[in-house]
């Protein structure tokens, strides 16, 4: 199924000032993401595991390094085109869903397509882009939940909204951070029930996580220790 | 697009957004009640005041007058940017009205002039008719109504007459007569209701005005040309009318009299004299003749001629007169520098009070800005989740740049509808808290408990807990101010079992008008100020949202998301 690399990372380094000290959090890491693929990034908390999704989302910028998406290092694109970036070829799912709380389910999934488009623009996409967000809900199975607000789902209700509007815009890569942390076993069990479905479908996903079972659910499965990958 | 969608949703499912909106709101309202009620206590003050001083007043300072006045007046009419000019004679006397002697300014006018420099005729308190016994019976308009239905002329198709000579003392009978100043009758009272008294069934008021047969008595001081006190006179007169301008130091100052009456009182008429005349010897000496003086010209504009004009007209015609008499002291005062120093305190008193309001209007835009950056805190996640997704720093600052404009719109614009509701309703609120004070607390209090037990009751049957306290104080203004267009509007209309019956006991006058210079407090609304008001305080809101809206903008997206 893997074909070329979609996201190629090259010694990426990133570290933090804390503490009047430099937390070095990514080491040097190369990383290639096929087109496709699946890959599972294990670690245990605090090995940079998130700020290595963040950074191949675009989400956050490295100290040193290049992500190359599409021929293109994408630290070197100017802050509107990163946005755009991220919009259109990166869809984010969180550990805790990061839902807005005042938009009803269909809303929050909306709102990824609404980013794009001018009040002008708007109502001539309009149609269209529910259509699209109505049909996400429904491939992740909220169709009946569509104008309830995340205060009135459950977590695994909440996490599968994330997981539509992660994929309303039809990204490039979906960036997992954690999917199923936050969820029980079953509802965790669903949850990768859902991205197998979505990767036999042809997704590229890149999932986070601490835990080996579910890591194993991907295709390929790297493990970052210490700011390192050490394996891959 | 998302910014619109999200705004509305915060509008609408937030407090903190309510209450920011309602700070604006009350600011708003409170800056264009202020700037509303003193602009219309000053442009009332101007109109009162304008009433009777002419556009332009050439004076004299000393009360000697100025000799060859006639010179100017003839000089003044000839100008294309006077309408009219007239003589008088403005002068510090006493008055005694029965036992009471009290300082006044007797002005000499000729009245048919004077009538064309201001509207003397339309200040004038008193009508007459001719009904009872042949006598002239002065009455006041309202009178005359009463009078007219209680003969039912009305229903016979008639009015009663007003002879147009009583009006003007030099026509009102034989001999002069003057004019008085409502407010200079001691015996004349300014009612709670702000209207004067006349009531002809007190016997023993000594003087009513007008009264023909009891005269008042003036006594003025008597100056020679050059200025040498030789005299004093003391002068009977009756009292035929009244005026009343709603100025208070001019109805409460002012009695007038015919010109040429003072004139003569005052020796201030054209005299011939001798000069070089030797007492011993009883030889020499020219005779000469001193023309007559007066202390005042008044001037009209012509149409179109601003009071600027007028006055640089009137100045170049005084300097002529100056070359030819350059020991003579001439003035040249605008209207509005006759009377500058009330009007200039008035303009002060405007100006500070709105400064104040303003000051507190910023207090606001600070509550605004804390507001907001408690909202920013508070989406610090959801900011977050926008720049995630793709939205960029722009698109966040915008975001909530947009949001204070929401929050600026409907806060002034609730504001600016609550200040028109306010002012043009003083009044009527005066009348309500002076007299039915218990009525309207009652009917607060009900508003307030009605609107609760339908906020609760919608509450209960929603099952849910967390009933939005805006619907509850927006249901509380609805209810409140239907209430109260029901009590103004519809005023005996409003009657609360037992509570109605505390009406008139209890009772707080905001502006008593028996003290005051107007019976009614200023009740327009200048849109003019009122627009630029409304677009400070949604400039106002905007910056209030400004800096927090670019601390939201330079979050860092992955902070944001992990804030907790």
């Amino acid at each position: 199924m893997s074909s070329f690399p979609i996201i190629q990372a090259t010694d990426l380094k990133r570290s933090f000032h804390e503490a009047g000290r430099e937390l070095h959090v990514l080491r040097g890491v190369d990383l290639s993401l096929n087109q496709g693929e699946w890959l599972s990034i294990l670690g245990r908390s605090g090995s940079g595991k998130s700020t290595l999704l963040h950074l191949l989302g675009g989400l956050d910028r490295p100290t040193s390094g290049s992500v190359v998406f599409d021929g293109t290092d994408i630290f070197t694109l100017s802050g509107g085109s990163l946005d755009r970036y991220r919009n259109e070829h990166a869809g984010f799912v969180f550990q805790f869903y990061h839902l807005l709380p005042e938009l009803s389910a269909l809303e929050n999934v909306l709102v990824g397509s609404m980013l794009g488009s001018s009040i002008f623009s708007w109502p001539g996409r309009r149609k269209q882009a529910r259509q699209t967000a109505v049909e996400m809900l429904d491939r992740v199975g909220l169709a009946d939940r569509l104008t309830h607000r995340p205060a009135k789902l459950s977590g695994g209700e909440r996490q599968r909204v994330a997981i539509a509007r992660a994929l309303v815009n039809r990204p490039s890569v979906l960036l997992a951070d954690e999917p199923t942390g936050n969820l029980d076993a079953d509802t965790a069990g669903s949850i990768l029930d859902l991205f197998r479905s979505l990767h036999k479908d042809g997704q590229t996903i890149a999932m986070v996580t601490h835990d080996q079972t579910v890591a194993k659910a991907g295709d390929r499965v790297v493990t970052l220790t210490k700011g390192r990958l050490a394996a891959d | 697009m998302y910014k619109l969608l999200l705004i509305s949703k915060y509008l609408r499912r937030k407090l903190a957004p309510l209450f920011a909106a309602l700070a604006v709101t009350i600011c708003t309202a409170m800056v264009i009640i202020v700037a509303s009620v003193m602009g219309g206590f000053l442009e009332l003050m101007q109109t009162t005041a304008k009433q009777l001083t002419p556009d332009v007043v050439v004076q004299s300072p000393s009360l000697t007058g100025i000799e060859g006045y006639e010179q100017i007046v003839e000089a003044l009419g000839k100008r294309p940017e006077v309408a009219i000019a007239t003589s008088a004679i403005e002068y510090p006397a006493t008055v005694t009205i029965g036992t009471s002697t009290a300082p006044v300014k007797v002005i000499g006018v000729l009245p048919k002039q004077y009538n064309q420099v201001v509207p003397y005729n339309e200040t004038l308190m008193w009508d007459a008719h001719d009904l009872i016994d042949g006598e002239p019976v002065a009455v006041s308009p309202e009178e005359r109504r009463l009078i007219e239905l209680a003969y039912d002329l009305r229903g016979a198709g008639e009015t009663l007459t007003t002879p147009e000579g009583f009006k003007t003392f030099d026509m009102a009978g034989d001999g002069p007569s003057a004019v008085v100043g409502v407010a200079v009758n001691p015996y004349q009272w300014r009612l709670p209701d702000g209207s004067y008294a006349f009531d002809r069934s007190i016997a023993n008021i000594p003087i009513t005005v007008p009264n023909k047969i009891n005269p008042i008595k003036l006594a003025l001081p008597i100056f020679s040309p050059s200025g040498d006190p030789i005299d004093a006179v003391q002068l009977r007169i009756p009292a035929v009318n009244e005026f009343k301008t709603g100025y208070y130091e001019i109805d409460r100052n002012v009695i007038f009299v015919p010109l040429d009456w003072l004139q003569k009182s005052l020796k201030m008429q054209a005299i011939d004299e001798y000069t070089d005349f030797d007492e011993l010897t009883g030889e020499g000496g020219e005779r000469i003749t001193r023309p007559a003086r007066a202390t005042h010209v008044y001037v009209k504009a012509a149409d179109g001629v601003s009071d600027a004009r007028l006055h640089a007209a009137c100045e170049a015609v005084v300097d002529d007169f100056l070359m030819e008499n350059p020991a003579t002291l001439i003035q040249v005062m605008t209207w509005e520098d006759v009377h500058g120093t009330l009007l200039g305190a008035v303009k002060n008193e405007k100006g500070m009070v709105t400064f104040l309001f303003v000051i507190i209007s910023i207090v606001a835009i600070i509550m605004v800005a804390t507001t907001f950056y408690m909202i920013v805190l508070e989406k610090t996640r959801d900011i977050g989740v926008l720049r995630a997704i793709g939205a960029p720093a722009t698109g966040v600052l915008n975001l909530f740049v947009t949001y204070g404009l929401a929050i600026g719109l409907i806060g002034a614009g609730l504001g600016v509808w609550l200040a028109w509701f306010t002012v043009t309703n003083l009044n009527n609120l005066q009348d309500a808290l002076h007299q039915r004070l218990p009525t309207l607390i009652g009917t607060v209090v009900i508003a307030l408990l009605l609107s609760l037990s339908i906020a609760i009751g919608t509450a209960v049957a929603n099952r849910k807990r967390d009933f939005s306290l805006g619907a509850g104080i927006v249901l509380f203004l609805g209810v409140f101010v239907g209430l109260m267009a029901i009590t103004f509007y519809a005023f005996p209309a409003i009657h609360l079992p037992v509570i109605s019956g505390y009406d008139g006991k209890f009772g707080w006058l905001m502006w008593d008008p028996q003290l005051y210079f107007f019976e009614k407090i200023p009740d327009q609304v200048n849109w003019t100020e009122v627009f630029f008001i409304w677009l400070g305080a949604v400039v106002s809101s905007v910056l209030g949202a400004v800096i927090p809206a670019v601390i939201a903008a330079r979050l860092n997206p992955v902070e944001a998301l992990r804030y907790e």
